[in-house]
């Protein structure tokens, strides 16, 4: 259940059982009703048995009608793998068949097949995709998304290539869960290489000796890739024992991998131009007449595991017999003759009820299995980053294992569920809201011009084993105002916005300081002469933290003193000039927001331009003093000027000259207007410090 | 490409090779004083480029390199660039792998270059991907105005050839006199009609394709039109450098192919059936008309299929050359307009010529398509415009703006939406703390880190380390209100200040100024969109401010 849908990961069925257990308990299945209610859709990875032999018995016989998913490759040749075991239990081995031939081609008419990475959007909730896993022809692990829900499902897969098959490629999903295969969830497994070479030399062995070859294999995947190596083997070393395929079954499904050539490595894609990889020169079909024929031989015969058919009769003849050799490829699963012929257990095996049946002839185990190893699982895990993790498709005590490794080294909570168990996950909420186009957009470009810049870069590194595309650079911290209206629609806009779509405008909440100060008529060189200037912001921060009470309260003083003055001046000045004020920042405002400078923040201020004691150029050369001092100290803070206002963030400084003159000649009396928001209380105070500062600099080298 | 620089090369060999650095000395500027106007004319367009303005033909090592820095997709892959756009290719149904796109950022738009919605050997034009689409560009249309065909046959067909010129019965009226035929077909049953009345003939038929798909088909439909006639024993050429590659490829393409066809994947069969012809050996696949191999198979009458170089390369020229004065010959070729300048060097022509037309999507189907899509705009090429009538006649004629004509070199501008749709984390919603005005908004302030995935705009959690960065911006506040200066009065004298009311009513009634003098001097000026506090006891301040703040809405 993701996101309120069922969706069925693979419909498989259990190969050590001959009861009702080797199909899954589809009573299990939470009830809407029947299946196909109850089920949105089912999702195949691959053709093997484990992951789809329960699928025509559950669409035909329980009577699932609702969409399946495959690959095209698994489409193709799944009814070849179900049709063989069909054959097996019914033929071989006497059982009633579970389902029929028709009940298989029924089946899979049902089944929707989807190309790799194509995007499937059922309904208007299930989006899923599929990508290559390995392991087998057409293997898939599958991205779903319901809503907001992701899960991958790795089904099986291989991370190295192997003779036919490239490795898995998953990108970065990030998704709220991944549930991963864990056959070997403890085996580091060594170099192929070497694998594939002890085996030659084995089957070369026991081929001069006179011996037959067994393998018992799976119809497809497996086969064709021993097959591969083997032919190119022959072909080198200039062989002439025949090898043989059980059945036409298999040549069959060459014909397939000749139609699928585009699901294979690059490396088969590449020749198959000149020579179809699948066009095997040594290899040739077997016949029942050839079971006793002398000589020696190299058989490859269905079903794997030895779980019965043709591959355990032929497996009772020459099982006694010295020279022979079994060689087992991969995985087999507890309960099957081949199960207990790897782990040794046995030498004496009962094969069938009545005769018992001494194995003398050599064993040979190929790890060989196209499942990748811990190693695979958690390069894969570590590449994939999902949140929670679930461990199936492996042997209880191994995944144990696992699951605490994965814990320890990658962080994330992971589960082993049993049979029957429920795990519940959460995922990622997410809401839909509308952002405005500004808010999105306010500075986008410059964040997108350097993630682009970032993305070249990487392109250029060498390629990785698995491509990582997302990486999502693009990203800027701003503050939104979200606002919810009674539709329950969400929006997202700037602080202007906002004040729009509310119909309301900003009031404006100040604080205003006004500081006289003595500052001589100076020049460069006397604010360049204190050393405390030079300390750098540190400095300036200690004491604005401390200390900045003080000067306040002098300042005020000196206000107090200049009440008179200060009177008269408002009196006559203060509405001209605040109308001034905001008649001016209004215009500038609204040519902000026209011409979308993103400058909100600064508060540009009007300019007051009537200075009647000093000569303006006077006025301007200390603005000027005063403002290369409060950008040398001020450091990193945008401040900048505009007439006799000197601007950073909300705080303006204005500075006016004293109506009343007094004082020696080169000293001039300023008053500086200090007005800034609260959310600047802090640059203010520094400002002010700052100022007090250079007033006692001053006057010291004065 | 690779087939066209193969025969380049083979150009070069026949009629010998210039310096390669060099355009031939004809084609220098210089020389273009002396030329006749009109001459000069058609070698030099109006911006003083065109026709003179000689490429070298890449080579096949630049074909590699070029392929190199190709990305493969699959239809219905979502692939992401730089985040910011999505871009998905969805099956059109013209080639083999020939595709649509939906392009997704700000806007979901779709572009549909020539489609079809039956197709004989790709995967059919695939309507449902373009579900999201706001926009739809149309382009490739088939125009029904067939005028401009005609006029071209007949002006480019030489004199008798084109006797009859009923175009609704062109093939059979034509074929059937024995002479020959100038019109245009869209099935490809047809075609294979007139191939077989050729052989019956005894003529011998080249049939030249544009694509690799088209050239299965075709390749299909007359083979099978052959057998039927117990005409088995007539051998097919397929004659390309790369033959025998395109042959072998597409049978390892199921994934692309129509449903049918993908049909014969599940029965284990061989997607086309040249295979079966290859193996019955009656096609064969000649990588070139001059080889010793051809001549051991060449027999005659035959049907020669080749790709469609224009008529003035490849293997179709020498055959040109030796059928065109036989009557009884035929050649297929698709329509392009510019049939003329195509036959043009093999005057005077004796051979039947067939024209052959794809089926692409008309007025019919894209008014289809946008009555079961409803697409928010549309965009047809102006030379259509005459054949939209049907869009205005229904009931919605006058608020038909959904439509848009395009011509080329324009620039059209479609207004970004206002609002887009972006994904907002639970965690983020979480962090809100909205507030409910009289209004019956709720309006919350909050940080974001704005990050955009795939097209898709996504609202997170700033990261830690990030926010410490940006604590400055922070406390930026948006408040609105007016003061009411009684209000603030009760306030603040039921705080125990003494304070004095100084109202500037004589300039407007909404400024005031509060003059506090205990327990220490402030003043607090009001006006409808502003206060400002000045004060230097900071207990004070905190004091006026909150008495302020009470009085407004902040966030």
């Amino acid at each position: 259940m993701i996101g309120g849908k069922t969706i069925m990961f693979d419909c498989g069925m259990h190969m050590g059982y001959h009861d009702d257990r080797r199909f899954p308990d589809f009573s299990l299945i939470p009830k809407r009703g029947d299946y196909t209610q109850s089920i949105d859709c089912i999702i195949i990875t691959h053709f093997h048995l484990d992951h789809i032999g329960a699928l025509p018995y559950f669409t035909e016989i329980c009577g699932y009608e609702g969409p399946i998913f495959m690959t095209y490759p698994t489409k193709a040749l799944a009814p070849l793998m179900l049709e063989d075991y069909r054959r097996v239990m019914v033929d071989r081995r006497g059982q009633q068949e579970q389902f029929s031939v028709l009940q298989i081609h029924d089946s899979m008419k049902k089944v929707t097949a989807v190309d790799l990475k194509q995007t499937i959007s059922l309904g208007s909730d299930i989006q899923f995709r599929a990508y290559y896993a390995g392991h087998v022809l057409g293997a898939a692990m599958f991205h779903l998304k319901v809503g907001e829900s992701t899960v991958v499902y790795t089904g099986d897969y291989n991370m190295t290539p192997d003779r036919h098959l490239g490795a898995a490629q998953i990108d970065r999903l990030k998704p709220d869960l991944i549930i991963t295969e864990s056959t070997y969830a403890t085996t580091i497994r060594d170099s192929k290489h070497a694998r594939e070479r002890d085996f030659l030399q084995a089957v070369h062995k026991c081929v001069t000796n006179g011996g037959k070859v067994l393998i018992p294999v799976f119809a497809l995947g497996r086969a064709q890739e021993l097959c591969i190596l083997l032919d190119d083997y022959w072909e080198r070393m200039n062989l002439k024992a025949p090898i043989y395929f059980s059945a036409g079954l298999t040549m069959q499904a060459n014909v397939y991998y000749k139609l699928l050539i585009a699901w294979t490595n690059q490396k088969v894609k590449d020749t198959c131009i000149t020579r179809n990889t699948f066009d095997f020169k040594h290899v040739s079909v077997f016949d029942r007449s050839q079971l006793n024929a002398p000589g020696p031989c190299v058989l490859f015969a269905t079903p794997g595991m030895l779980s019965g058919g043709l591959s355990l009769e032929v497996f009772r003849l020459w099982a006694p017999f010295e020279q022979n050799m079994v060689v087992v490829p991969g995985y087999c699963v507890p309960g099957t003759v081949g199960y207990r012929l790897v782990t040794g257990k046995t030498v004496t095996l009962d094969a069938d009820k009545r005769i018992k049946l001494e194995v003398r002839c050599q064993i040979h185990h190929l790890s060989f299995s196209a499942h990748t190893d811990a190693k695979g699982i958690m390069d894969l895990l570590r590449h994939v980053s999902a949140r929670h993790v679930i461990l199936v498709h492996g042997e209880k005590p191994k995944m144990a294992l696992l699951r605490t490794r994965i814990i320890s080294e990658l962080g994330v909570p992971c589960f082993v569920p049993g049979n029957g168990e429920t795990v519940e996950v959460p995922s990622r909420l997410v809401l839909k809201v509308l952002a405005s186009e500004k808010f999105l957009t306010k500075s986008q470009s410059n964040s997108l011009q350097t993630s682009i810049k970032s993305k070249v870069d990487d392109v250029s590194a060498p390629k990785r084993h698995m491509e990582d595309v997302s990486l999502s650079s693009i990203h800027d911290i701003r503050s939104a105002i979200i606002i919810m209206d009674k539709e329950k629609t969400i929006q997202v806009l700037n602080p202007e916005e906002a004040l729009n779509v509310l119909n309301v405008s900003q009031h404006n909440f100040l604080y205003r300081c006004r500081l006289p100060l003595y500052i001589s008529g100076m020049n460069d060189k006397d604010f360049n002469a204190p050393e405390v200037f030079d300390r750098g912001p540190t400095e300036g921060n200690e004491i604005s933290g401390k200390e900045l009470m003080k000067p306040s309260k002098k300042c005020c003083r000196g206000i107090q003193e200049f009440s008179g003055f200060q009177q008269q001046y408002d009196l006559e000045d203060k509405d001209a000039e605040n109308e001034l004020i905001w008649a001016e920042r209004k215009e500038q405002e609204n040519e902000l927001e026209l011409e979308d400078k993103g400058a909100e923040n600064e508060r540009i201020w009007a300019e007051h331009k009537e200075q009647e004691g000093i000569p303006h150029s006077v006025l301007e050369a200390m603005v000027q003093t005063v403002y290369k001092h409060l950008v040398k100290q001020l450091g990193d803070i945008v401040c900048y000027k505009q007439d006799n206002c000197i601007v950073a963030n909300s705080v303006c400084i204005k500075i006016s000259s004293e109506k009343t003159q007094s004082g020696t000649e080169n000293k001039a009396q300023y008053i500086f207007t200090c007005t800034w928001s609260g959310q600047d209380e802090e640059l203010a105070r520094q400002i002010i410090s700052i100022l007090h500062m250079m007033q006692i600099a001053s006057q010291a080298s004065a | 490409m690779e087939e066209l620089v193969c025969m380049h090369a083979e150009y070069i060999q026949n009629f010998g090779s210039s310096s390669p650095e060099f355009k031939p000395s004809w084609l220098n500027p210089p020389a273009f004083q002396d030329y006749p106007a009109s001459f000069k004319k058609a070698l030099v367009d109006d911006d003083g480029v065109g026709r003179a303005n000689w490429h070298l033909l890449y080579r096949k090592k630049d074909i590699q390199a070029c392929m190199d820095q190709i990305r493969c997709v699959h239809y219905d892959e979502e692939i992401s660039i730089y985040d910011c756009l999505c871009i998905k290719a969805s099956s059109s149904g013209f080639e083999l792998g020939a595709s649509n796109w939906v392009i997704s950022g700000a806007r979901c738009l779709s572009y549909f270059s020539a489609s079809d919605l039956t197709s004989g050997h790709s995967m059919a034009l695939n309507v449902a991907s373009h579900i999201k689409s706001e926009v739809f560009l149309f382009s490739d249309l088939k125009s029904n105005n067939t005028d401009g065909y005609d006029e071209d046959l007949t002006s480019c067909s030489v004199k008798g050839i084109c006797e009859n010129k009923d175009k609704d019965y062109p093939v059979e009226t034509k074929s059937l006199s024995g002479r020959c035929c100038g019109g245009v077909v869209h099935d490809l049953l047809e075609v294979s009609k007139v191939v077989l009345e050729t052989i019956l003939f005894r003529g011998s038929v080249l049939v030249l394709v544009n694509g690799i798909g088209e050239l299965m088909e075709t390749l299909e439909v007359i083979s099978q039109a052959l057998d039927n006639s117990n005409l088995s024993d007539v051998p097919l050429f397929f004659v390309s450098p790369v033959a025998e590659e395109i042959l072998v490829y597409t049978n390892t393409i199921p994934e692309w192919l129509s449903a049918e066809r993908q049909e014969k994947l599940y029965a284990g069969e061989a997607l086309f059936r040249h295979v079966e012809l290859l193996q019955q050996g009656r096609l064969h696949q000649l990588s070139a008309l001059c080889s010793q191999e051809t001549v051991k198979v060449w027999r005659e009458p035959c049907v020669v299929f080749a790709l469609n170089w224009g008529l003035r390369m490849g293997p179709a020229i020498p055959l040109m050359l030796k059928w065109r004065q036989d009557p009884r010959c035929l050649l297929v070729m698709p329509e392009t307009g510019m049939t003329r300048l195509a036959l043009a060097p093999f005057q005077p022509v004796q051979m039947k010529v067939l024209h052959y037309c794809r089926r692409k999507l008309g007025e019919m189907e894209v008014s289809a398509i946008i009555e079961k899509m409803k697409p928010e705009l549309f965009l047809v090429p102006e030379t259509m415009k005459g054949e939209f009538p049907s869009l205005g006649d229904s009931d919605s004629r006058a608020s038909r703006n959904d439509i848009v004509f395009y011509n080329m070199w324009d620039i059209l501008t479609i207004p970004a939406p206002r609002y887009t749709e972006a994904d907002m984390m639970a965690e983020v919603a979480c962090t809100v703390h909205p507030r409910q005005l009289d209004s019956g908004h709720s309006v919350g302030k909050v940080k974001v880190r704005i990050q955009q995935r795939g097209g898709k705009w996504l609202l997170d959690l700033p990261k830690l380390s990030q926010e410490s960065d940006d604590a400055l911006t922070e406390k930026e506040t948006i408040c609105w209100g007016t003061v009411e200066v009684t209000k603030l009065m009760d306030i603040l004298q039921g705080n125990g200040l003494c304070c004095e009311l100084h109202s500037e009513g004589h300039r407007n009634n909404s400024e005031h100024r509060i003059v506090v003098t205990t327990p220490s001097p402030a003043t607090v000026e009001l006006g409808l969109q502003y206060t400002i506090i000045e004060t230097n006891d900071l207990v004070l301040r905190k004091l006026i401010t909150d008495a302020v703040r009470s009085l407004l809405t902040f966030i």
